[in-house]
């Protein structure tokens, strides 16, 4: 397989283009193309397919993708290329599964099937900014306490002792640094120090952030995992380039992250699935991934939830899982904040759409991530526990649940309610919910429950 | 060709992004002396109409929403000097400096907002992403804008937003720009904290806030 430096002298040899041509003449009618001739419909009404042929078609539109459009390199403006045999190389070499955490909670993430029976990975948390590190430590604590978890996310920091942290900044270097310190810490603190925190470094955006906080004296461990963001579409960064280059340098796990957006350049539901696709070869072939981190988002509605988004995250789902062997996780942006019946129902919808599909999850971010604080270990606590339900629900099963549940909530995607910051939610002295907000999640869990989801507890 | 027909065709020279045919149309339509505002009127205003309709139900994509806000503006620039002539020139609602801030390289938001401003009749100079302070600024006195548009996706980029302000305060511009700011983590509150002139969440809210604006 091609090596990493093969690909840094691709960027910079590769042909030249200006970006808007990348996107308007080369991606986009490439992906429009490929929805023509491997006849890919998506099915609204359908939100969970049920459509192997059509999954495999899409896997083979995906390999196209890459072979025929490529991956633009902003730092250079030029076009990293691949060979069709480069390409399935890189597929057949796909690493099928990765190992994380320290002690009792050393775990092996591996990819799945659709309609595996085996667990999904529990990646909990988010790297939803929080207004102080008190509340950084409070909500990774509350993580740590989930027992279903698997892995963390931890908060970024948006403020270091009242300066704002600014991407690429001093002060972005030091909170990077001092986010991971917290999270390590409320992880040793809730009594689980062996899980790994699998975001970092969430609060640097920059690649002098990310490498200055990556050291073992800032509390991260080679068992750890660390995101690298693809831009949308199809494109990647310097940025991106510099933290890999320093990351597989001492063979650090890289997770290749990729937001392909329904309705931008990728187009709909069907150029989302053969996109969200292409993305995880990209990412086996131009990060030297060990895991991808997919959330396709919509346009219109800027979250994940969206029946076009279902629909397409189920179809690249079992596209990717029947054809490639590499760990997905599968993010969704919810549109409902914390303390809103809204979270619960989206939550649910989109975890069983993708588990179902052959996808591994991460607990779902309530308020599209936009506002400070809002997130909270409880509803964690209940993504968690869908995530361990949705492996014992069948496709066919997870489209009836789906469709229930997205008739609930499909009508507020336009004006969501926000819901409310952790301050509100938690009692700050102990660490633990409010009544009313345990109330909520009881009364939620029963009505989903008797939709049909298999909760253990 | 008649004027009925002139207008039929043109709605769907824009709608099925033909840009030869509808700019072949348009100098048609300027060499056959027809009546220009009515085109417009009856053309290819409800051609943008239905194209904005199409991409918010979702048959219609961004790519195809920025061609066809490209042929509107190509087309317009073949009827100018003849509306500058009949004196009906439409009046144009402004320029606007629209980019990302510096730090931050997310461009589909932003490209969407600058394709619905020049939908809605603004003169738009995007500066694209990672944009440096000053160099907003500097653009904007340059093109005598009257929006400066800022757009950051990343909390640990919005701080940028309020640097231009600040900016803006400190060469004593302040008053000759208004500032629009948006993103995804962006907000009411945020936009008035940092003292920014209006703010939107979503692109047609973005056309809306610069009309109020340079009303």
């Amino acid at each position: 397989m091609i090596d990493f430096l093969e690909i840094c002298r691709r960027a910079s040899t590769g042909r030249l283009i200006q970006e808007t041509k990348f996107d308007r003449e080369r991606f986009f009618p490439k992906v429009m193309d490929l929805v023509k001739k491997y006849k890919i419909q998506h099915d609204l009404d359908n939100p969970v397919s049920q459509d192997n042929g059509m999954a495999d078609a899409i896997y083979e539109a995906a390999v196209d993708l890459m072979v025929d459009v490529g991956v633009y390199c902003t730092g250079t403006q030029r076009v990293i290329e691949f060979s069709r045999e480069e390409v399935l190389e890189a597929i057949r070499n796909a690493p099928g599964a990765c190992w994380f955490g320290e002690g009792h909670d050393r775990r092996l993430f591996k990819s799945r099937k659709p309609d595996d029976a085996s667990p999904s990975w529990c990646h909990v948390g988010s790297g939803v900014a929080t207004s102080s590190e008190e509340i950084a430590f409070k909500v990774v604590e509350g993580y740590g306490r989930i027992q279903e978890a698997d892995s963390v996310a931890a908060p970024c920091l948006s403020q270091l002792r009242g300066i704002p942290v600014s991407g690429g900044s001093p002060v972005e270097v030091l909170a990077a640094i001092r986010a991971n310190l917290i999270a390590r810490e409320a992880l040793q603190q809730s009594g689980r120090p062996g899980l790994p925190i699998l975001n970092l470094s969430s609060t640097a955006t920059s690649a002098a952030g990310t490498i200055a906080s990556s050291q073992p004296a800032f509390g991260v461990r080679a068992s750890d995992g660390w995101l690298v963001g693809f831009l949308a579409e199809m494109k990647v960064g310097y940025e991106a380039l510099n933290k890999i280059a320093y990351l597989r340098s001492w063979n650090a796990s890289v997770c290749s992250e990729s937001a392909p957006i329904l309705g931008g350049y990728c187009g709909g539901p069907g150029g989302v699935a053969i996109t969200n696709t292409a993305y995880v070869i990209a990412g086996i072939l131009v990060m030297k991934g060990s895991y991808q981190l997919a959330f396709p988002m919509d346009i219109n509605f800027s979250c994940s939830t969206s029946r076009g988004v279902l629909w397409a995250v189920s179809a690249s789902s079992q596209a990717i899982s029947r054809n490639i062997s590499y760990p997905v996780l599968s993010l969704a942006y919810i549109a409902g904040g914390p303390m809103t019946e809204n979270y619960f129902y989206e939550a649910t919808a989109y975890l069983l759409t993708a588990i179902s599909s052959g996808s591994s999850a991460q607990t779902p971010i309530p308020a599209k991530a936009l506002k400070v604080d809002h997130q909270t270990p409880l509803e964690m606590q209940f993504s968690a526990e869908v995530i361990r339900a949705a492996p014992k629900v069948s496709r066919k099963e997870a489209n009836e649940i789906v469709k229930r549940l997205v008739s609930k909530y499909e009508g507020s995607l336009p004006n969501p309610p926000h819901g409310k910051p952790y301050q509100e939610c938690f009692d700050l002295s102990t660490g633990y919910p409010k009544k009313e907000y345990l109330e909520l999640c009881a009364r939620m869990k029963r009505e989903i429950s008797n939709i049909g989801v298999p909760f253990r507890r | 060709m008649e004027q009925d027909d002139i207008i039929k065709k043109i709605y769907e020279g824009i709608l099925e992004l033909d840009r030869e045919r509808t700019l072949e149309l348009a100098n048609a339509a300027v060499s056959e002396n027809l009546g220009i505002t009515d085109i417009i009127e009856k053309g290819m205003s409800p051609a943008m109409d239905e194209v904005g309709k199409r991409f918010q139900m979702g048959t219609l994509y961004l790519p195809e929403l920025q061609i066809s806000a490209e042929i509107f503006t190509s087309a317009m620039q073949v009827f100018q000097p003849k509306l500058l002539q009949s004196r009906t020139a439409e009046k144009r609602k402004g320029r606007v400096i629209i980019g990302t801030v510096k730090g931050d390289l997310h461009s589909i938001g932003k490209d969407l907002v600058a394709t619905m401003l020049k939908v809605g009749g603004f003169d738009v100079d995007d500066l694209g992403v990672d944009v440096p302070i000053f160099t907003f600024l500097e653009r904007a006195e340059k093109a005598k804008a009257d929006i400066i548009a800022l757009s950051a996706l990343l909390t640990t980029t919005m701080p940028v937003q309020r640097e231009i302000i600040e900016a803006l305060k400190e060469e004593g511009l302040r008053k000759k720009f208004n500032v629009m700011v948006g993103g995804a983590p962006v907000s009411q509150k945020w936009a008035e904290e940092i003292g920014a002139d209006g703010y939107a969440e979503n692109a047609p809210g973005a056309v809306r806030v610069a009309k109020g604006l340079s009303a």
